[in-house]
């Protein structure tokens, strides 16, 4: 039996990780059980200056580390236990060979040339109420490897003033701006502009609770994996402050263990790519999105992030997650993807984009996808104005119809079109009967329809109006 | 408000830039706002562009996002009454802007279209592909602008949608364009005909500028798109799904004679794309033609009986064309059950896509 292990603690088993360390006991926090074992003080070990110092010290891995403070020895080795060192303790001078004891996580170097250290981009857009808010909360409980990019996209309010009076002279934050292009071209530019190894975006009306992004950029850094993830919490601004809500999704049945102070549990990517868009609390590698190609596609002036969602969840894999720290999502009135106009056609073109890279990429399962476009199409032709809703079905069948006919019948079971009105249905009946002769193929990855470009479906609506036939 | 706008979009054509930006600053008309949209260029290809310090030169940044929609942005942010389009490796002779703004000038028409000249490596220059019928529209409009409800409209535009849809083969009105604009179809290479052909079926009035006013430049180097054998040819398919579907909507769609040319100038396109494309892909590509002419309005598929000479240089593109038609795989009316999702047999029972 655990020694200190009480009651019903349930016990992970790891064939390379001793249960007894395994074992959920909060008093090890503390130190409890290290401090009953004989232990040389850190200080001690500070004075000898070691040029190697192997670690196998459970509780105390952070506190020696931290007490060596600027001059680390030139080599670490041994393992983490239970409490993982932050990574930013560690200059660039040190080589560091650290496992988290259990594990396949070691704290490693991602940052292939590029600075160690996160990049929070803002894209700002007329924000002056939320954007000091915002940045005031990644800044707070950051580390110095943190930076934030705030990008004014052309605002014409004072955002640029307010964060010129607020932040000028802080070491951590830098003011970039261009001309109004959108807030996928703004997330761009903060991207090209930044040299740091890992990135994050982060709405400018959102904010995040104290060192939220440290903590992700620790499970990116230990995991070593393309993303990490954080939770997140929807707040509303009231007068008597935020009111937060409970967070809308359900991750209880991950497997979890221990990580330090916090649990983690890894997300398979169909959950990613099934839920609700939530790119802001994420920390990306940047070397990964530059060599998948992700980009956010500036002409879509809306759902931009739904497809970089999509493909960093596929490319991804498996995303390590932690949900001690929110990211604070604010919910209000005024939200564009909740306008109910022409803007839900951009989510049609963005799932066309995903449908041939998904070709082209050799994706080896388009299920989620399609059990996302479902959910999506439901979404928004729920919030859709009426006069509306007539050719966003006709759009959302013939990419149906193309969906469909390239990864044949056998997609069927992930459709959900139980969730559309029954125009849907008929719609992608017509185009398949007009289809009939033909075969499935890949081909159909490459048909398009005007009802998938918000541009032309404008255009063509205003020309029916002008001009009833 | 400059009178004319002019848009080149880059990437990653290197010192070829330079050719296209001298011969634009060169020109003997001065009244231009030069666009230059950096499409996610590489660096070499950037410090071409930012070497020059003119005030008529403005770039406008950002990632990587294809050449339509990088065109698009230059019409967003363009401020001229005229609108025309230059790649980053191709030019225009000096004449250019004045030649072709002094049929803008005269009659205000909402398209001005050009001729143009082709340059081998070598510097071999000679007439542009479409030669001989931009010649016919020269000699059918008489030096007048073509004006819709005047005789012979028709048949004008019938012979702007045979000529090559070049992007830099005319100017285009702004206003005319609308808001939103007409514009190149995002995501998709092989743009030219949907631009070129909706703003033909739409303009009010036409002109034609007789003075050659772009060079293209064949590289036999490659890196161009025209060369391309692989997959971006199937952006053809969507084009012509996007470009048939819009023109249904216009009148034009009801002229035999607009209709058989749009059909030619299609099928010359799509023909030069499947003769281009790599052996594997040809059955893939054709099941896509087809799909295209399925679901496109059925006018489309009744030709002009009796064309004018001018459409004669199109006859391969035409039995091309209609041998197509006559496939079977068109024709098929199998009865399908009402509701595909539900009913349609199973090809690949359990499996999950």
């Amino acid at each position: 039996m655990v020694p200190g292990a009480k009651g019903a603690a349930p016990l992970i088993r790891s064939r390379k990780r001793p249960a007894f360390l395994s074992a959920d006991i909060p008093h090890w926090q503390g130190g409890g059980l290290a401090e009953t074992l004989p232990a040389m003080p850190p200080e001690d070990l500070v004075a000898r200056r070691p040029d190697l110092l192997k670690l196998t010290s459970p509780g105390h891995e952070s506190a020696i580390l931290a007490a060596f403070g600027e001059a680390p020895p030139a080599f670490l080795l041994g393992e983490a236990w239970t409490d993982p060192p932050q990574s930013q303790l560690l200059p660039g001078t040190t080589s560091v060979y650290l496992p988290f004891a259990g594990t396949s996580w070691r704290l490693q170097d991602t940052a292939g040339g590029r600075r160690r250290g996160v990049d929070v981009v803002v894209a700002m857009y007329n924000s002056a109420a939320t954007i000091a808010g915002c940045i005031g909360s990644v800044l707070d409980g950051s580390t110095a490897d943190l930076r934030v990019l705030v990008v004014d996209d052309g605002s014409t309010d004072d955002s640029a003033k307010r964060v010129r009076e607020d932040f000028g002279d802080h070491p951590q934050v830098r003011l970039l701006q261009k001309e109004n292009g959108g807030c996928a071209s703004a997330r761009n530019w903060g991207r090209m502009q930044s040299d740091a190894e890992h990135l994050a975006f982060i709405d400018a009306d959102d904010m995040v609770e104290p060192g939220f992004y440290p903590a992700v950029l620790e499970l990116a850094r230990y995991s070593g994996l393309p993303m990490a993830q954080g939770g997140f919490r929807p707040f509303r601004d009231t007068s008597n402050g935020p009111r937060h809500e409970a967070t809308p999704e359900d991750l209880s049945h991950l497997p979890r263990r221990r990580f330090g102070t916090a649990e983690v549990f890894d997300i398979p990517w169909p959950e990613v790519v099934t839920g609700q868009p939530t790119i802001w609390r994420r920390v990306y590698r940047r070397d990964f999105l530059d060599a998948r190609a992700i980009w956010f596609p500036e002409h879509i002036r809306a759902f931009d992030d739904q497809v970089f969602q999509l493909v960093t969840g596929y490319h991804a894999g498996l995303i390590p997650a932690r949900d001690d720290v929110h990211y604070l999502y604010r919910q209000h009135a005024g939200q564009d993807i909740r306008q109910g106009d022409e803007r839900a056609h951009y989510s049609l073109e963005m799932y066309r984009l995903v449908l041939r890279r998904a070709v082209l990429e050799g994706w080896s399962d388009f299920g989620p996808v399609v059990t996302s476009y479902f959910s999506t199409l439901a979404w928004s032709h729920a919030g859709l104005r009426d006069d509306l809703r007539g050719d966003f079905l006709h759009g959302a069948a013939e990419l149906w119809t193309y969906m469909r006919r390239v990864w044949g019948p056998g997609i069927d079971s992930a459709a959900r079109p139980e969730l559309l009105p029954e125009t849907f249905a008929r719609h992608a009946a017509q185009m398949e009967r007009q289809l009939a002769g033909l075969g499935d193929g890949y081909v159909f990855a490459w048909l398009d329809g005007p009802a998938l470009h918000v541009d032309m479906l404008r255009a063509d609506r205003q020309m029916r109006e002008a001009a009833p036939i | 408000m400059p009178f004319l706008t002019s848009i080149t979009p880059f990437h990653s054509e290197g010192a070829r830039l330079r050719t296209s930006l001298d011969s634009l600053l060169a020109q003997d008309f001065g009244d231009v706002e030069l666009l230059l949209v950096d499409d996610g260029a590489d660096a070499r290809t950037r410090a071409v562009a930012e070497s020059y310090s003119d005030p008529r030169i403005r770039i406008l940044r950002g990632a990587n996002g294809g050449l339509s929609s990088a065109r698009n942005r230059g019409i967003a942010a363009a401020r001229g009454r005229y609108l025309c389009f230059l790649d980053a490796d191709d030019s225009r002779p000096i004449w250019a802007f004045s030649a072709a703004a002094r049929q803008a000038r005269d009659e205000a028409p909402d398209l001005v279209i050009c001729q143009g000249h082709l340059a081998e490596e070598t510097g071999q220059l000679m007439p542009f592909y479409d030669r001989a019928v931009l010649d016919a529209l020269e000699a059918h409009l008489q030096g007048r602008c073509a004006r819709r409800g005047a005789p012979g409209f028709a048949m004008a535009q019938a012979l702007c949608l045979l000529a090559e849809p070049q992007s830099a083969n005319k100017l285009v009105r702004r206003d005319f364009l609308g808001t939103p604009p007409l514009g190149f179809p995002p995501g998709h290479v092989f743009e030219d005909l949907y631009f070129h052909a909706l703003a033909v079926a739409r303009a009010g009035r036409i002109s034609l500028c007789p003075h050659p006013a772009f060079t293209y430049h064949r590289h036999v180097g490659g890196g161009q798109l025209t060369a391309a054998r692989d997959l971006s040819r199937f952006d053809i398919l969507a084009v012509a799904r996007l470009l048939l579907t819009r023109f249904a909507a216009l009148p034009e769609a009801g002229d035999p004679l607009c209709r058989t040319a749009l059909m030619l100038a299609l099928a010359k396109l799509l023909r030069w794309c499947e003769e281009m494309l790599s052996h594997p892909h040809r059955a893939q590509f054709r099941t896509g033609v087809l799909a295209v002419l399925a679901l496109a309005d059925p006018r489309f598929r009744r030709l002009a009986r009796q064309t004018p000479v001018a459409f004669d240089q199109f006859s391969r593109h035409r039995d091309w064309l209609e041998a197509l038609l006559c496939d079977p795989r068109l024709s098929t009316t199998r009865e399908v059950s009402h509701d595909p999702i539900i009913r349609l047999p199973r090809l690949w029972p359990g499996r999950r896509a």
